[in-house]
Formats: C-alpha cells, sequence, structure tokens
C-alpha cells in the first residue's frame, strides 16, 4: 500500500517558541538546539534506539565479511564425492545448514546481505539525489512545474507496484544502448537503475511538502529579500532542514527495495549473477520450495535475516518522525 | 470549490490520453508486439503478419506511434478490440472474469482493512505509549514486513493441509475459485474459497490503515486548536467526536481512495499463489507471452482506475479539509 | 521455472524436437500472392499409399459414422489452416481418398514417408468445422465432438469437465466425471488437502520430500523429456557479427567435454532429483532401441582434454586459461533466470571450468528472452534445456540435419539451432525420413547419433522421470499408463474411491485456448487434457514406447510403396 505522506503535518513551532515552553518548564539549560531536541526524543524512542544499535551491528558484522564468513558464496562445505552435501540440516559445520548444491546458509546469508543492502544503499541514495532536487524545486517554484511533475508522480506511485516495475524492465531491457550502460535486466546494476526510476518521485513527494510548510517562513522571506536564487535557498535552507523526512524516506528506501527485489526474484525476473553470487531478495524467494519439501532451515534464515533488517529499519523511521516531529511523539 | 472541481475534471481527459500514450509507447517498446506474435505463432505466413500489423495499428516511426495510438484508441472507445495473439480469443471475457475475481478480493481485503484497520489505529491513538499501543504498532509493522508469499504458505499449510491431517478435512482450500468439479454460482463456496487469499492481503490492509490512522488522529489530538477546546472546557468525549476523528479522517479518506485504484492488479502474488484466476495471472501470461492486444485494454483499465480515483481522491480531501486553500 | 515447451500436439504428432516449436514448414496459406507458402496437396507421382480400414461401428458423439470425410478434413485442416503445427508429413499427401466404401480410406504420398504413424493421430469432424481449410477461428469455447470415451461438458480457464461418451463404440468404458483443473503452483499442496486426486507433475530437487504423505503414492517412469547442454557452433563457424564461434572447432569441443566431470555433476545435481537416475548417454534420445551402446558418458580427464587441445593448436597461457592464437574465448552460458536447477549447475560447473582452462561467463535472462530470442537467434555458446523425445525419431531431423541452419536458404526458418553440419549424419537423417522398414530406419538414427559422439556436439544429461502422484484413498487404478508419451490416457480405468462421482486431475500448465491445430494446442498438457481424451485416431503410444492400432481400425493399415 502506498506509504503516502499526505496528512503528516510538521511542527510550526519556532526555535524561540520552543526554548520558551522549555524555561517554564523548568528547564536550566539555556538554549537547546532543534537538532538536540530531535536526538532526545529519539533517544527516549526504546524501540528505535535499541534498533540503531542492532542495525549497527548487522552493518558492520556484514562489511567484516569475508572475516566473519565461514566459506565463500559459491563454495561447498564439501566435494560431492565424500557425500550429500546438499540440504543438509543445521549442524556444526554449517551453522545455518546448506543449501541445494551443499553451500553454507550462514555465510550466503551475510554475502546476501551485504549486496542486498548494497543495493538498497544505492538506490535509495540516486532516489534521494533525483528526488530531492526535483521535489524541492517544484515544492518551491510552484506554478505549471509543480503541478505536471506532481500529476505524473501521482499516477505512478499509484500504480500496482509490480506491473509497473516489469513493464518498465521490459523497456529498459529493449533499447540496446540502455542495456550498454546499466547492464542487463539480470544484474545487480540494471536493477539498482530500475529501482531509482521508482523511488524518486516519493521522496520528491516527501520533500515537496515539507518545502510547501517550510517556504513561508521567516528565513526563507530573507534570503529572497536578499536576492538568493531558487536553488540557493533550497541548498542552503530547505534541505539541512528537512533532515528528518529525508532520512526516514532513505530509511524506508533500503527495505522498499529488498523486499521488491524478492518479490522480482519469485517470478523468475530478479537477478541472475550467473556466479553464485546472492542476495537477500533472491534467498528468500528460493526458499518457497525449501518449505514446502521441509527444508525449513532454508526458509527461516533468510526470512529472519529479512524481517530483522526491515523491522529495525521501520523503527528507526518510526523514531525519526517521533524525532523531528513531536506531534507525532508517544510520549506527552 | 466548484471551480476547482471544474479545473480538474476538464484535466482528466488530457490526464488519461497522456498517460494511456505513455503507456503505448512502454508497451510497443518493452514487448516488441511484432515480435511476440511471430514467436506465438511460429508459422505464420507474411500476410498473416501483415494483417497483425494492421489491425492493432504497429506502424513504424514516432509519427507512426502516434497515428497507432489513435487507431488503437479509437477501436478500443467503440468496443472493437483486436483478439489475442494466441488462439485468436477475445480479449473481453477474461479480462472481465479476471476483473471480477480481483475485485471481489481486493474490495473484501480492503473493506476489513478500512473498518479493522482504522478501529485499531484509533484505538492505539487513544492511549499513546501504552500497551495497546506499541501492540498495535509493533503489529502492524510485523504485518507489513512479512511478505505475502510467507504468510500465504504458511495458512495453506496450516489451515488446508494440516488441518486436514488433525480433522479429517480441510477447513480451506489451497486454491482456486470453487472446488473442482463445481459449475454455477454459489455463495458459501465462493466464500471459503477466498477466505484465505483476503486474509493474506487483509494483513497488509489492516497493517497499513491502523498505522496511518493512529499518526493521523495522534496528529490531530496533540494539535493546537485541541489544546484550545480543550482549555475552553469541551468535554473530552466531544473533543474525540466532533473533532478529532472527523478531522483524521481526512487523510484516511484519501488514501482509500488511492488504494481502491491500485488494487486492481495491485494482488498478483496472492492471486498466483492462491491460483485465483484474477488481474494478476492476466497480467503475468500476457507479459510473458508478449502478447500487444490483451496488454494494452488491461494497462488502460488499471491506468484509468488509478487516474480516476486520484481525482476523486484530491476533490474528496479538498471538501473535507476546510484548511486547503484552493487555487 | 520449471516449465517445458513440450512436444507437437500428440494428435498431429510427427516429430518435434526442441522445446520451442515444432517441425519446420511454411505455413500453406493458399493465397496465390504469399510467396512464401507452399499451398495445398503435394503433386506428384504416388510413392507410397496406405489403406485405412475403418470399423463400421465407429460413429461421433450424435451417432455420425467416421468415415474418409473426416479423414480427408484432418488433412486439409493440418495443411491448409494459417498458423497451423503440423504441416509436416501432410504436406506429403497428394489425396485421401474412398477405396472401397466410405470406411475404408486410401491416402496417398508423393514421397516416401516413414513416420506415417504419426498422422491421423487425432482426427477432426468435418461436420463440426465450417470450413475443413482454416479451422483457426473455430473451437473457440468448447470442442463439442468426440469420438472416444469421453466428451467435453464445459472448458473454462480453471477447469474441464468430461462425461462418459453414450455414442463410444470401442471397449474402453468410462463412468462418472472427469475433471482436470489447472493447479500450476499448488499441485502438491491441493493434493494433500484432497482437493485433487492425481497430478503428473516435473520433478525438481525436493520433491520426494515434499510428497512424502502417507496417503500420497508416488509412481516413478522415466519419459521422454531429457536435459542436456548444446554447443553452437554459429553459422558456418561464425556468430552474427562475423566472429569466430570458438565451438565451431572440434578440438576445443572435445577439450570441453573431457574436462567436466560428468559423474560428480550428475552426483550434485540430479541425485537430489531422482535418486535412481543415470546419467544420459545417448546423446539427444532417451534410451531404448534408437540408443546407440557405447556413446557419450562421463569422458573426464584433463589429461585427454590436455592433448585433443593441444593437437588442435590451442595452448595454455599464463593465466592457465586455454588460448588459441593468444586470444582466450570467452564461452557465454545462457540459462533462464529462475531456474533453480540451471541455476545451480551454473554455480557449480563455471568455476571447475575456470580451474580447467575455460573462461565460461553466465549470460542468462528470462524465459521469454530465452527461448524466443537466444536460442532461435543462436545468440549463445552454451545452451542448457530439456527436450522431448515422442516415440519416434523424426523429430532428430529438423533439428540435427544440416541443411537446418536457419540461414537464408531457408528462410531463417531451419531448427538446428546448434549450427552442427555433418554430412554422414545429415545423409542418415534424411534417408531415415524416407526408410519404412524399421530396422534399416533404426540402424540410419543410430549412425547420425553416432556422428553426434564423434563431434562432441552436446552434452547429454539427464532423463527426466515421469511420475505420477496419486492419494490412495481417493483414487485407484492409475498406475498403467504413466510412462506413455501420452500420459495417463486409462483415465476410463480410474476409479473414483470417494464416491463423489469424479476424478480430478490437477495440471500444471493450462493451455491457454481450445484449437487442436495452432499454437495452443503446441504443448504437452494441451494433449494430456484435451487432445488425446477427445479425438480418436489411428495410432495410440502404448507404455513402452511403441505405437498400437487403436479400436477405430479393423487392422493395421496397409502400407505400399511403389
Amino acid at each position: 500500500m502506498p506509504d503516502s505522506t499526505r496528512g503528516s503535518s510538521l511542527s510550526k513551532r519556532s526555535a524561540a517558541t520552543q526554548a520558551t515552553t522549555d524555561a517554564v518548564a523548568g528547564l536550566t539549560v539555556a538554549s537547546v538546539s532543534p537538532r538536540r531536541m530531535a536526538y532526545m526524543r529519539f533517544r527516549a524512542h526504546k524501540a528505535a534506539s535499541v534498533s540503531v544499535v542492532i542495525l549497527a551491528f548487522l552493518v558492520i558484522y556484514v562489511l567484516m565479511s569475508p572475516l566473519t564468513t565461514r566459506y565463500g558464496v559459491n563454495e561447498q562445505i564439501f566435494d560431492i564425492s565424500q557425500g550429500k552435501n546438499y540440504n543438509l540440516a543445521p549442524r556444526a559445520e554449517a551453522w545455518f545448514g546448506t543449501d541445494s548444491i551443499g553451500r553454507d546458509l550462514y555465510s550466503r546469508i551475510i554475502f546476501g546481505l551485504r549486496v542486498s543492502l548494497l543495493l538498497g544503499i544505492l538506490a535509495s541514495a540516486f532516489s534521494l539525489a533525483v528526488g530531492v532536487a526535483v521535489g524541492s524545486y517544484a515544492g518551491l517554484k510552484g506554478g505549471r512545474f509543480d503541478d505536471v511533475v506532481m500529476r505524473l508522480t501521482d499516477v505512478f506511485l499509484a500504480f500496482p507496484f509490480l506491473v509497473a516495475l516489469l513493464v518498465i524492465r521490459n523497456v529498459l531491457g529493449a533499447v540496446p544502448w540502455i542495456t550498454a550502460v546499466i547492464g542487463e535486466p539480470s544484474s545487480i546494476r540494471f536493477l539498482v537503475v530500475l529501482f531509482t526510476i521508482f523511488g524518486w518521485m516519493g521522496v520528491a513527494r516527501i520533500l515537496r511538502a515539507q518545502v510547501m510548510a517550510l517556504k513561508e517562513r521567516e528565513f526563507v522571506e530573507a534570503a529572497r529579500a536578499a536576492g538568493a536564487t531558487n536553488w540557493y535557498i533550497i541548498r542552503k535552507h530547505l534541505i539541512p532542514n528537512s533532515t528528518g523526512p529525508i532520512l526516514v524516506a532513505l530509511s524506508l528506501g533500503v527495505v522498499g527495495v529488498i523486499v521488491s527485489e524478492a518479490t522480482l526474484s519469485l517470478f523468475g525476473y530478479g537477478p541472475s549473477p550467473g556466479d553464485g553470487a546472492t542476495s537477500l531478495g533472491l534467498l528468500v524467494a528460493e526458499s518457497k520450495l525449501a518449505v514446502r519439501a521441509g527444508y525449513w532451515w532454508l526458509a527461516l534464515y533468510p526470512f529472519a535475516a529479512l524481517l530483522l533488517v526491515t523491522l529495525c529499519v521501520s523503527f528507526i523511521g518510526d523514531g525519526l518522525r517521533d524525532a523531528f516531529d513531536p506531534k507525532q511523539s508517544v510520549e506527552q | 470549490m466548484k471551480r476547482y472541481v471544474a479545473r480538474r475534471l476538464l484535466w482528466l481527459i488530457p490526464t488519461l490520453l497522456l498517460v494511456t500514450f505513455l503507456v503505448y509507447v512502454a508497451l510497443r517498446l518493452g514487448t516488441d508486439p511484432v515480435e511476440s506474435y511471430k514467436r506465438a505463432n511460429a508459422r505464420a505466413s507474411k500476410k498473416k503478419i501483415q494483417q497483425y500489423i494492421e489491425l492493432n495499428g504497429l506502424y513504424d516511426g514516432a509519427f507512426g506511434y502516434v497515428r497507432g495510438y489513435f487507431k488503437w484508441l479509437g477501436g478500443f472507445l467503440t468496443g472493437d478490440w483486436a483478439p489475442s495473439i494466441k488462439g485468436r480469443t477475445p480479449v473481453w471475457p477474461n479480462l472481465k472474469d479476471a476483473l471480477a475475481n480481483s475485485l471481489r478480493l481486493g474490495v473484501t481485503a480492503s473493506i476489513l482493512g478500512i473498518f479493522v484497520g482504522n478501529l485499531f489505529g484509533v484505538l492505539a491513538a487513544l492511549r499513546p505509549g501504552r500497551l495497546r499501543d506499541t501492540a498495535v504498532n509493533t503489529g502492524a509493522l510485523i504485518g507489513l514486513a512479512i511478505p505475502p508469499f510467507v504468510s500465504a504458505l504458511l495458512l495453506q499449510l496450516l489451515f488446508s493441509i494440516y488441518w486436514q491431517k488433525w480433522f479429517g478435512y480441510s477447513l480451506f482450500p489451497t486454491s482456486g475459485v470453487y472446488p473442482p468439479g463445481h459449475q454455477g454460482f454459489d455463495l458459501p463456496l465462493m466464500l471459503k474459497h477466498m477466505a484465505l487469499p483476503v486474509v493474506v492481503v487483509a494483513i497488509q490492509t489492516i497493517a497499513s490503515y491502523s498505522r496511518y490512522m493512529r499518526s493521523s488522529l495522534l496528529d490531530v489530538l496533540n494539535s493546537d486548536y485541541l489544546r484550545t477546546a480543550r482549555s475552553k472546557g469541551i468535554s473530552e468525549r466531544q473533543v474525540l467526536l466532533k473533532h478529532s476523528l472527523r478531522n483524521a479522517l481526512i487523510p484516511v479518506t484519501t488514501l482509500i481512495f488511492l488504494d481502491i485504484g491500485a488494487i486492481v492488479g495491485g494482488l498478483i502474488i496472492t492471486e498466483g499463489l492462491f491460483e485465483y484466476p484474477g488481474m494478476g495471472r492476466f497480467f503475468l501470461v500476457a507479459y510473458g507471452n508478449g502478447d500487444f492486444p490483451q496488454l494494452m485494454p488491461f494497462m488502460v483499465i488499471i491506468v484509468g482506475s488509478v487516474v480516476v480515483f486520484n481525482l476523486l481522491a484530491d476533490i474528496v480531501y479538498a471538501r473535507l479539509d476546510p484548511r486547503i486553500k484552493l487555487v | 521455472m520449471r516449465r517445458t515447451k513440450g512436444a507437437k500436439a500428440l494428435a498431429f504428432a510427427v516429430g518435434v524436437a526442441l522445446a520451442l516449436s515444432a517441425c519446420g514448414g511454411s505455413d500453406s496459406d493458399s493465397s496465390t500472392e504469399d510467396t512464401t507458402s507452399e499451398g495445398g496437396a503435394a503433386t506428384g507421382e504416388t510413392a507410397m499409399t496406405i489403406t485405412y480400414d475403418i470399423v463400421d461401428e465407429a460413429v461421433w458423439e450424435d451417432g455420425s459414422p467416421i468415415t474418409v470425410a473426416d479423414f480427408e478434413c484432418t488433412w486439409q485442416a493440418a495443411l491448409n489452416t494459417p498458423g497451423s503445427l503440423g504441416t509436416t508429413g501432410y504436406d506429403k499427401i497428394s489425396t485421401v481418398a474412398a477405396g472401397e466404401s466410405d470406411k475404408q480410406v486410401v491416402v496417398s504420398f508423393t514421397d516416401l514417408y516413414a513416420p506415417y504413424k504419426g498422422l491421423f493421430g487425432g482426427l477432426i469432424k468435418k461436420a463440426a468445422v465450417a470450413d475443413c481449410n482454416d479451422i483457426s477461428a473455430d473451437f473457440q469455447t468448447s470442442i463439442n465432438y468426440s469420438g472416444t470415451e469421453w466428451k467435453m461438458e464445459s472448458w473454462s480457464k480453471d477447469q474441464v469437465v468430461y462425461v462418459p461418451n453414450e455414442s463410444y463404440w470401442g471397449p474402453r468404458k468410462a463412468s462418472g466425471k472427469l475433471v482436470m483443473v489447472p493447479k500450476v503452483e499448488n499441485g502438491i499442496a491441493a493434493l494433500k488437502a484432497g482437493e485433487v486426486d492425481f497430478i503428473y507433475p516435473q520433478f525438481y530437487a525436493g520433491i520426494a520430500d515434499e510428497l512424502a504423505d502417507p496417503n500420497v503414492k508416488t509412481v516413478i517412469e522415466y519419459g521422454g523429456d531429457f536435459e542436456g547442454i548444446y554447443m553452437n557452433q554459429g553459422v558456418e563457424g561464425k556468430d552474427a557479427n562475423g566472429n569466430v564461434r570458438e565451438f565451431s572447432d572440434a578440438a576445443f569441443r572435445e577439450g570441453f567435454y573431457k574436462s567436466i566431470d560428468l559423474d560428480a555433476l550428475f552426483q550434485q545435481i540430479y541425485i537430489p532429483i531422482a535418486p535412481e537416475g543415470k546419467l544420459l548417454a545417448c546423446g539427444p534420445m532417451i534410451p531404448g532401441k534408437y540408443c546407440p551402446e557405447g556413446i557419450f558418458g562421463n569422458k573426464y580427464s584433463l589429461d585427454d582434454a590436455a592433448k585433443a587441445l593441444e593437437d588442435g593448436g590451442w595452448e595454455k597461457d599464463a593465466s592457465g586459461m586455454w588460448a588459441k592464437d593468444g586470444v582466450v574465448p570467452e564461452v557465454q552460458w545462457v540459462i533462464n533466470t529462475g531456474n533453480k536447477r540451471r541455476e545451480d549447475t551454473q554455480a557449480y560447473l563455471i568455476p571447475l571450468l575456470k580451474e580447467a582452462g575455460f573462461n565460461v561467463v553466465p549470460y542468462n535472462c528470462d524465459a521469454a528472452c530465452y527461448f524466443q530470442q537466444r536460442l532461435p537467434g543462436m545468440d549463445y555458446d552454451l545452451a542448457m534445456y530439456i527436450s522431448t523425445a515422442p516415440p519416434d525419431p523424426a523429430y532428430l531431423v529438423p533439428a540435427f540435419a544440416g541443411d537446418q541452419v536457419p540461414t537464408e536458404a531457408n528462410e531463417n526458418k531451419g531448427q538446428n539451432y546448434q549450427g552442427w553440419v555433418n554430412d554422414k549424419a545429415t545423409e542418415a537423417l534424411k534417408n531415415s525420413d524416407k526408410e519404412v522398414d524399421d530396422d534399416k530406419r533404426t540402424e540410419l538414427i543410430k549412425e547420425a547419433i553416432v556422428e553426434m559422439d564423434k563431434d562432441y556436439m552436446m552434452i547429454p544429461l539427464f532423463q527426466f522421470p515421469k511420475s505420477g502422484a496419486y492419494r490412495t484413498d481417493l483414487v485407484g487404478d492409475v498406475e498403467g499408463q504413466l510412462n506413455n508419451y501420452a500420459a495417463f490416457n486409462d483415465t476410463y480405468m480410474w476409479k473414483d474411491l470417494n464416491g463423489d462421482g469424479q476424478v480430478v486431475i490437477g495440471a500444471e500448465q493450462w493451455p491457454e485456448c481450445l484449437n487442436p491445430i495452432t499454437e495452443c494446442a503446441n504443448s504437452s498438457w494441451y494433449v494430456w487434457t484435451v487432445g488425446q481424451v477427445l479425438a480418436p485416431g489411428a495410432y495410440r503410444t502404448t507404455n513402452d514406447g511403441k505405437y498400437e492400432v487403436t479400436e477405430l481400425l479393423k487392422s493395421e493399415p496397409k502400407v505400399e510403396t511403389k
């Protein structure tokens, strides 16, 4: 379901009001910047704080591969000539068991996480770059440009995701000079581009909403009076004041990419690097067959990894939203 | 208000035309209709291929695309649709059935989501920070994080296969619209077959509506004007009923309209797993074959419903929210 | 995806080679302006006649007799319908005429045609179509005739229901209802939940575990599907851009073949599917009378491989890769994404091949792209796919004859997608199509396959099991024909054990439309769910891969050659 941002309003309290309220409440702190307030509100959100720790640990662990892995991504734990190596339940030699050709699932999950996180961060970063630029410009400028951009993104975002994904995938794959640049449809590079095409629109809408709320503020008017161009205002004022929504968009984007990649893999349209490389999405999609045959470990561990990452990121997103928008705060 | 609606309506037709034209271009570029036809009919003669090109208006070049689009549009609007590339079966009967099946699933799941989800959201927002709130929030997050095929598999295992082992009959069937061999309309049987797929989709809709309503209501409950109302001494009950809910419903309403627009075609995985012959399966088969005469009406129906429902969402939003300054 | 585009409709089975398209032969659209078609009946001296004697009692479902008119209609429809699958064979017939009565059919051929038993396998009722020369628009929603024990009550995308044909004259007595439903994803789950009685799944790793259930019995036989790795030698040794295809070099092929430990590969990839399986060593053929002895199989020996390569002018470069004139070829191996078994094979073999000195890179794409662009476009070096071998070996001819490499000469309609040209084999194959004597024909086929082995044309891997899985508490007596190329065509004998009056079969694929002549019939599941259930024919296949005369005819048809 589209995670729309309609209706999310933002704090209209200025820093001055905040400080006054705090003084009245008896705090002896002379002045507290909005950034610090946000940080403290984030810390107060328990689930988010714990999630940051878990996620950080996970990311470091994954990035430290091959130190943290026991085998290579395409390495069998032992050769077939020494006996059955495939579909083995978890054991000492393979903590999470082995897959259909005897590779260690634990190591593959770590490598797969690395690929998926990379894919997610790259796609999100590119989406962010494009989305922030377009969205803030549309929000600031308004008028015809804003209208057109909003109309188009509206329609596109409301499209059934998989249908749109497959159609765009086909279009990209059919034009030869595009595949020469961004890679074959079965490569990771291609997926980054594909998900960027989908990702920027959501980011653009968030930024637009944010900018439209901010643009009536005094500092923007002041900047205009001083003769600043639109882009200057965007760079210097609007984006720094939009860190909250931007961070939220980034975090949700990563998760969305991983899940979308698993969905594509389910239908056979996912990455197929062919050299044994894998991604978390591929591992999750492959688990479908495994569950039916009773090889529960092939489903449980990849899915648990996915759930862990998704939940952590979602909680962090929640925490960030609370931090930057106290009206959403759980504690009063 | 009236001017706003009129303006939006005026833009509806050009928007539809533009978007469907973009879809037309995307499909022609992406699926290569002529090649697909040749593959699906490996022994077609040159004459047959030419007939196919004429029938579907598959002219080359930029101007050819425009010309082809209008030819297609004419045929579409007059009900004169080109048949599928496989077996020359007419497109509309299958599309109609697929649409009906998908709507049945999607609308039911949406209604569940709207009522149950919003209820949960309200309950959570009323006691922020307490157990209720945490439970709903975490539950919703987990619900959104579980991929549909996982929940589908688990439900199938539980209610069909293992139930039969334990109790001798399967509580809900694994797949299909009706049991094999059944003909005609039968409401109880249809509901029984719908149960599992609806639950799978409803997990997602309930989760997303509850989060949305919770967020929206919290927003409203903590807002300045309510503070004012409270300080004026209006009872909490009145605050809730008269002001908060109504205002909280505004963004949720737009979400409802957007969702309905997206329901059609958004259930591919669930339909595939439960062998429910809906729009998802229709699309996957047509897509796999590169079946242009089937893909175009399909996409246009989806696009059309998305655009129309977006419009409705905007109009409703404008109507309900007094803060919106209409240009 | 474990989908295969299976054999041509058995009803008109003349021979199918690859997983893509059926026998060649251009569409006989009889308009004169079309230069590509041959159009219409064959002309020339009669070289061979076959006489079919229809039994007097043979009637259609409405009681009208089955006569020569129906044979003639079948021939015309197969030959002239635009988009017809089955022109091969029928394009050698000049006339289909009545003999002593209209219950005797005399078919005249202008050329010797050995695979004649595949013709007239599914008759079309003349009275059921408007124009026998073009039936492509008929049978949109139902097939309303029958000459067998079952008759179609209804057909839709969700199920087909058959009821007993009251007018049937033969010994196969049907009772109750026969229902088939598509179970693409959920076959085994539906079986275990008791929603279907019988399924016929294609095997994959883990299926044995998935089927394990006290009420489910699985019968495994070995059938006509086989998988192999094929080497593309290019058109005249080159690809579309004029670059040399490395596999056109015989030494390279031999060295490559001998560098792979096929037994280990088999253990790793195929034993998990079928623990009793054996490495296939018959080339593009299944074990049986057409399989020569002592060919293919595991020839793993890095020393032998090195010798063959060095003799052929290859040498290992500094990084240990085989190079000719200093160039290490990049071998592009294509499979369809999402097919786990093939992806696993790639992941397993590619590192081993790199160690052996071959730079193999994956070149994968999705199923539509693979089967519809890469293979027919010969855009690959190595490909891995499943083919189906019908009982008659005629499918080998369009797939492996030297003149069937797609070129201008055959308007790119040839189906020899490996680019393999071997004159001795080509001659043997061409002659086999004309050799009516069965023993001689067998020798010719074997000769051609021996050439394939000498040339290291492909790497045969595995003959897939055919398996029927059924609920022992819901249906009985199903095990008779599971090895049949035609599969479970004895449904009239199956017993409904749970008393619901119907036997339910879950189909792994479902035909998209019903027409028996055009593309939708180009799949095994069409044949199994529709084609063979309704249409009477001259011959039927047996469980051990032979042809036998059906109850339609009084006796074996008389074949006379001039």
